[in-house]
């Protein structure tokens, strides 16, 4: 009873916030609060009728011309001669408006209303001069209300109705009137692809609860379904979670992407306007990192790695399910503004001091750009959340016989990138808090010469540069486990695995400054940052022959997962290579922030970080479902998405060499950008419907795929000696992880040889 | 691409050499690995046992991964020995102001000014001509000699600042005494009776700037001070100069005088961009930069447009 009141409150106090603006009759003159929307002060159309006679059907040049603006309403007689009977807005963008009678007609907000007295009337006169030039079109927006008098002041709009309508005029000397071409096309077809993934994602809900259990299908069950997964604390609820949120994501960002490769495809397009380009490339880029990526590998972290540690489940379970919900809210605030237009434009980086200006139009950034930022700080909290939980876990949680040195390297990956992560979020968080209070309370951390402006770019890479490391490191840790259980063998080089991932680790701390090397920093920190970079290769390096040794010798099965993880390594390794070139001072002169480190980054990030992703999909798939993921959807799936993707981005080192910049709505046609990009557009494309192919396995496969059992391919971490999926909680009791190295390790040629020429010193020493 | 003679290019090479022999490496060494030991090829048995709960047995080679980190360090090494000299080149090393051409660069929301500090003539005549023209721009005085008694019917048109003109040509010389004051930005244009340009001639003196176009000469250090200034009410924001041409780029920072310097070895006409984000029409913060003939240069490429 209680709560049924309690709605009904808020339902009626819901509708008056509606109705508001609405209560609000203006016999005072209407200014500018209508140019948009329309007159609502006087609630609806009732078909009234405005009209402007007088117009001429083409104007000569600086000619006076007497307009009657009338409005009538047969439904609407009005009370009476001095009561209020109608009220006008007129706007025009040529010419100039005269000759009208001021005690009726009024200058309000760069248009003519009327005044107290004129809203006595139903027809008013102005004089229109033409403009000199008369090859313009001059537009005339009028907006009209008839008005029954029934009250003055507040409250006195009932059964009053209004209208609007416009009129072009050419000039004598105007070629044909041009129709506009609606703008906000692009924005149409981006929110209907949303609408339609959405109502999509909808109905594969309801079919996989469906699916489940066709007899005793009802609502009531599903909504109780729905509720257990919204509410839903466990490790493996939570993971699928993240996982659906990240793939969600992965595909809207992936069509804002498509919509700006559109823009680009010819020289000098206007597909879309620079706004909505440069909001599209700033959601594009920290919707792939923050929404799609970072919650992927959440999800694959919280899944897997209670299961391969041997823990019931992660230490904070509600602090973990905290963490999730919190990335909902952020994604519709750093969304929030695009639907208005005024998305944030201020690049996945954020440099104020474009980002923090407010207030001057145009020039500044979008009003959403507060929105976004409020978002960002949301998604610092969440995965704050998450590095305290997932470190805390590996810490006290693992399982019997899982010692540091004997856990999968799956879930090293993860420890290490969480530390990374725990470590470098304060930065970035102090960084757009700071960003937040410039915005909203004119406070003047990044402000010129009061301020500055560089300190942001110092703590957004110390942060920035650590999370690429966060996400690529885990693919790393997923390549590791599937490529040693395809080849049937252990990991070569375990331990220096381990110790080139933590050397990543820390290495990726002191090369920040790279992304600055033109930013106007002290050339003895860029002569540090530049050593520092390149030392990171020799780690990487270490993994990629590691990686390669471990193929060698073993018996390769090609599955879906593998061929994933060999087409990681690929184009990672070209991603790492063209990486060496941007701490060279004489080349990143010129690559940096042109399209060479566009294609870098997609090479590592889409070629490394989600290819990487994709492997881990096809790998653990059948953990979490039970059942395998139809091999030749996948194998379709690998071929069209491989080939198109590097169609797609290796031409973009083309693009950056010849001196293309990133973050550009268009180029012209001589400067030869033309023919890559649209080769460029047309594989993005294919790339991007590719994905549906996984989309569609993964709906497929969950009704109709292989049985797996609790081992399909043959791995030894925990995880696969549970069954498939896994009960709730993971596991009954602590398992005990055995070991199969009972022997005391032997050393090889190599290392004797290094002890005994050690021992000849020591031997030296002792005789003397 | 930059052009040949900068440090770019050569760095580009070298490092090009190295990706593709370290690429062949892993890619071999990857193509061989994966068709030789596939499913089939080899007696599983032999293998470790990998079973679900148990650490499989451990392999290592200490030999091959001290190789694998000792070898990329000497690359590593010998690209950090390679590109040292870049790094002075680029940022270590700027002329001074005294030897350098200097340019004072001012970033706006959304266009670059560009403010001389020395004066700068630039001048330009027709190819295939049939008449020899010759045009002095004095204090004063414009005199233009076709060096014909021929028909030519020439058209000259001037701005000196705020002061304007134009005279006609029609054969032989003419010299049209006029208040030309070189302290003024000096643009002079003859047209021949088609409408062709068959001549131009500007003139920058110190603390003029250039709009639509920047002018530097051809062999002599060019030094950019840049600063970035607020239009209305926005406040000043990030840019940053790209010259792709000689592939050079230095952000514009509000509050901070940043600098960027290279010689020009040719001429010619290259593009200006703005390579930082700065808002709106950041695609359209674009110019032209031209490199002017210098008679005297050491540079082949600098003596004339040939």
């Amino acid at each position: 009873m209680m709560r049924r009141k309690a709605i009904l409150i808020l339902a009626i106090f819901g509708v008056s916030i509606l109705l508001a603006p609405q209560f609000q009759a203006s016999p005072g003159g209407i200014g500018s609060s209508v140019d948009d929307s329309g007159c609502f002060c006087h609630t609806e159309d009732k078909g009234t009728e405005v009209s402007i006679t007088g117009l001429p059907d083409s104007f000569n040049a600086s000619t006076e011309y007497t307009l009657t603006l009338s409005v009538s309403n047969s439904d609407i007689p009005g009370a009476s001669e001095n009561s209020n009977m109608g009220g006008f807005r007129l706007i025009i963008d040529g010419g100039i408006l005269s000759g009208f009678d001021q005690t009726l007609i009024q200058v309000m907000d760069g248009g003519l209303t009327h005044t107290e007295l004129g809203n006595d009337l139903r027809t008013w006169e102005v004089v229109w001069t033409s403009p000199a030039d008369d090859t313009k079109v001059v537009e005339f927006t009028f907006w009209g209300n008839a008005v029954n008098g029934n009250a003055n002041g507040a409250n006195g709009n009932s059964g009053d109705g209004y209208n609007g309508a416009t009129y072009q005029v050419a000039g004598l000397n105007a070629g044909p009137i041009v129709e506009e071409v609606d703008a906000k096309r692009a924005m149409v077809v981006f929110l209907s692809v949303v609408l339609l993934v959405l109502t999509l994602m909808a109905l594969a809900t309801l079919y996989v609860f469906y699916s489940r259990n066709p007899e005793g299908f009802s609502m009531g069950n599903f909504w109780e379904w729905l509720k257990g997964w919204m509410t839903t604390t466990d490790h493996k609820g939570v993971g699928l979670l993240y996982l659906n949120f990240g793939l969600l994501f992965f595909l809207v960002g992936g069509l804002l992407a498509l919509l700006f490769r559109i823009q680009l495809a010819t020289p000098m397009n206007d597909f879309l306007t620079e706004q909505e380009y440069n909001s599209y490339f700033t959601l594009h880029g920290t919707t792939m990192v923050f929404l799609a990526a970072m919650p992927m590998i959440a999800g694959f972290a919280n899944y897997i790695v209670p299961l391969q540690i041997g823990a019931q489940d992660l230490a904070f379970p509600r602090v973990n399910a905290l963490g999730f919900w919190l990335l909902p809210p952020a994604a519709i605030l750093l969304f929030a503004g695009i639907f208005s237009g005024q998305g944030g434009d201020i690049t996945w980086v954020m440099y104020p001091p474009y980002s923090s200006s407010t207030g001057g139009g145009d020039m500044s950034a979008n009003t959403g750009t507060t929105f976004f930022i409020a978002g960002m700080i949301m998604l610092g909290a969440s995965s704050t959340l998450s590095g305290v939980n997932f470190i805390t876990t590996f810490l006290t949680m693992r399982g019997h016989g899982v010692s540091w040195m004997k856990m999968p390297l799956f879930s090293w990956s993860i420890l290490i990138s969480m530390f990374m992560l725990f470590l470098s979020l304060p930065a970035l968080v102090i960084g757009v808090v700071m960003l937040f209070l410039d915005r909203t309370i004119g406070s003047v951390f990044f402000a010129t010469n009061i301020g500055d402006p560089i300190l942001f770019q110092h703590l957004f890479w110390f942060f920035g540069h650590p999370e690429v490391y966060v996400v690529i490191v885990p693919a790393f840790g997923v390549v590791s486990e599937v490529l040693a259980t395809s080849a049937r063998r252990s990991i070569f080089g375990y331990k220096s695995m381990v110790y080139a991932m933590a050397g990543i680790g820390i290495v990726g701390f002191i090369v920040w400054g790279h992304h600055m090397l033109t930013s106007g920093m002290d050339p003895q920190l860029r002569f540090i940052m530049m050593a520092t970079t390149m030392l990171v290769a020799i780690p990487t390096g270490i993994k990629v022959f590691n990686w390669l040794a471990t193929l060698w010798g073993g018996s390769l099965v090609f599955k879906t997962h593998t061929l994933w993880a060999l087409g990681f390594l690929i184009t990672f390794t070209l991603g790492g290579i063209s990486g060496m070139f941007f701490p060279v001072a004489g080349l990143d002169m010129h690559f940096h922030d042109t399209y060479f480190v566009v294609a870098h980054f997609h090479y590592v990030f889409v070629g490394g970080v989600v290819f990487g992703l994709f492997s881990a999909f096809y790998y653990w798939y059948p953990k979490w479902t039970g059942r395998k993921m139809n091999e030749k959807l996948g194998m379709l799936h690998f071929l069209t998405s491989f080939i198109s993707y590097n169609a797609a981005f290796w031409p973009m080192h083309r693009l950056g060499i010849m001196g293309m910049p990133r973050r550009t709505h268009s180029y012209t046609i001589d400067s030869g950008y033309g023919d890559l990009n649209s080769t460029i557009t047309v594989w993005a494309i294919i790339f991007g419907l590719s994905q549906l192919i996984m989309v569609w396995n993964m709906i497929y496969s969950q009704k109709r795929g292989q049985v797996a059992g609790p081992d399909p391919w043959g791995g030894w971490s925990l995880e696969w000696s549970t069954t498939s999926p896994p009960p709730t909680p993971s596991f009954a009791e602590i398992p005990i992880q055995r070991d199969a190295n009972t022997e005391a390790h032997e050393d090889g040629w190599f290392v004797r040889g290094v002890k005994r020429l050690w021992m000849i010193g020591e031997k030296k020493e002792a005789k003397e | 691409m930059p052009a040949e003679y900068t440090a770019f290019h050569g760095l580009y090479e070298d490092f090009m050499l190295w990706s593709i022999i370290v690429g062949v490496i892993v890619f071999v060494w990857m193509i061989y690995a994966v068709l030789r030991f596939r499913q089939g090829m080899v007696d599983e048995s032999k293998l470790e046992k990998l079973e679900p709960g148990v650490f499989p047995k451990e392999r290592d080679n200490m030999a091959l991964e001290t190789a694998w980190i000792v070898l990329p360090t000497i690359l590593i090494a010998w690209l950090c020995v390679l590109s040292w000299q870049s790094l002075y080149d680029a940022w270590g090393n700027p002329p001074s102001d005294e030897e350098a051409f200097v340019v004072d660069v001012t970033a706006t929301q959304w266009n670059w000014a560009f403010t001389y500090t020395e004066p700068i003539t630039v001048e330009e005549t027709a190819d295939g001509l049939p008449y020899q023209l010759v045009v002095a721009v004095s204090d004063g005085s414009i005199s233009v000699s076709t060096g014909t008694m021929d028909d030519v019917n020439l058209t000259a048109i001037w701005t000196n600042g705020p002061a304007s003109g134009q005279f006609n040509i029609s054969g032989g010389e003419h010299t049209q005494n006029t208040i030309i004051d070189l302290q003024e930005t000096m643009i002079l244009k003859i047209n021949d009776a088609d409408g062709d340009v068959v001549y131009s001639f500007q003139r920058y003196p110190a603390q003029s700037s250039s709009a639509g176009e920047v002018y530097v000469p051809c062999g002599e250090d060019i030094k950019m001070n840049m600063i970035s200034e607020r239009v209305g009410e926005a406040d000043a924001v990030l840019h940053a100069l790209f010259l792709p041409e000689w592939g050079v780029k230095e952000d514009v920072v509000p509050g901070v005088t940043t600098m960027l310097y290279f010689t020009p070895q040719e001429t010619g006409t290259f593009d200006v961009i703005c390579a930082e984000y700065c808002g709106m029409r950041h695609a359209y913060m674009t110019m032209k930069i031209t490199v002017i003939p210098v008679a005297d240069s050491v540079y082949d490429g600098c003596r004339s447009d040939a």
